[in-house]
């Protein structure tokens, strides 16, 4: 499995970045701690996506996504085990506003405004590090099994782009769900370290 | 003689012994078998499953291709629509089994992530698998369950010439999702 990887340094220090941003901005609109850390970051071709994901990943997840826009072009992705995900914004809902009944409306918003603030935070990131512009779309949220989303990513992509690069994280003492987050560079850009390092997406 | 048909799956118990013994069809490959093979191909997004079966012989065939035809050389017959339904006739004909008597069945093309792009593509595996299944080789397509925003499980039971569907998508609760219309409606059943 570690074939498929590569030296991911930059990446991880964005991931550092954009996921102590991200605990930053939910603990101040939840109210209380939240503490979100990277596991993992890495990259990976389009046609080992299933392959290497799936094996781990056949699960239903709850999945917000954007479309990236400016100098980095694709999509990026949220992605939440959905037995995870519902805990977890129930949890957070019952937390800070005290009621006891969750509508599913209100935790679907509350998703997507979730991975508002990661999409935010890496985008944030992507500037302060590398000065690399990007804008996203409002997210959308979808929950399916990961394999036919991923799939569906597969089918997209495939032909067009080199690799893909994952995020791995966890939110820390919340049963620690897992967290994976996709950024997929469109029209066959390479998201390599040294591009990273160079800055240049157009 | 077991005619093909296409059978739409709501019942967790008939899902869970569905699953039970099958061969898998990896995305970008194709199987092609003789009763009583149990095949199936997991979490269909865009991809499209493609059925084949001669009911004389029993002998049938299940694609699990991802895009409509190559743009260069071929990798592998079984990643597009085009080379797919290439490889399973010539298989299912060395196996015994006569192009005059295959039947076909769709299922998939779905577009989960609701990008124009995608559409594109999820469309363009719908159309070309008709095309090619009845302009090329004038194989009739049975019934589909195809298009749609949710992902797709498909077991072929050669043995009764029956393909079973059974759809992915969920609510945040994690309740079961139904589904009418080829998937462009759907519902929470709890």
């Amino acid at each position: 499995m570690n074939n498929y990887f590569q030296d991911t340094k930059e990446l991880e220090a964005i991931g550092h970045e954009a996921l102590q941003s991200a605990s930053k901005a939910l603990s101040k609109i939840l109210g209380y701690d939240v503490r979100i850390k990277l596991a993992s970051a890495f990259m990976l071709s389009p046609i080992n996506l299933m392959e290497v994901l799936g094996k781990e990943s056949a699960f239903d997840v709850a999945t917000a996504y954007s479309k990236l826009k400016g100098m980095l072009s694709g999509i990026i992705l949220l992605a939440i085990p959905l037995n995870d995900a519902a805990e977890t914004l129930k949890n957070m809902i019952l937390r800070t506003l005290g009621v006891s009944m969750l509508n599913e409306e209100i935790a679907t918003d509350l998703f997507k405004e979730i991975a508002n603030i990661f999409f935010g935070a890496i985008a944030t990131s992507l500037y302060n590090k590398y000065k690399i512009i990007v804008s996203y779309s409002v997210p959308k949220v979808v929950i399916d099994n990961f394999m036919a989303i991923l799939d569906n990513i597969v089918t997209l992509y495939i032909m067009e782009f080199d690799e893909l690069v994952i995020y791995d994280a966890e939110i820390v003492g919340e049963n620690t769900p897992r967290i994976k987050i996709l950024i997929i560079p469109e029209e066959g850009r390479k998201f390599s370290r040294s591009e990273l390092v160079a800055g240049d997406f157009r | 003689m077991t005619e093909l048909r296409l059978i739409k799956v709501t019942e967790s118990s008939l899902i869970a012994e569905l699953r039970k013994n099958t061969i898998t069809v990896n995305i970008g490959s194709y199987i092609i078998s003789k009763n009583p093979a149990r095949l199936a191909t997991w979490a269909l997004g865009s991809c499209i499953a493609i059925v084949l079966f001669d009911p004389l012989t029993s002998a049938g065939s299940l694609a699990h291709a991802l895009l409509p035809q190559p743009r260069h050389e071929v990798d592998s017959p079984g990643k597009y629509v085009t080379t797919a339904v290439h490889a399973m006739v010539r298989g299912l004909q060395s196996i015994g089994a006569s192009i005059r008597r295959l039947r076909a069945v769709l299922v998939g093309g779905a577009n989960i992530l609701d990008f124009a792009k995608n559409i594109s593509v999820s469309t363009r595996n719908i159309q070309v698998a008709r095309e090619v299944l009845t302009l090329k080789y004038g194989i009739p397509i049975i019934d589909e369950d195809v298009g749609g925003k949710v992902g797709r499980n498909v077991v072929f039971e050669i043995s009764k010439g029956v393909v079973y569907v059974w759809y992915t998508a969920r609510s945040l609760f994690g309740n079961k999702i139904n589904i009418s219309h080829g998937g462009n409606k759907f519902w929470s059943v709890g």
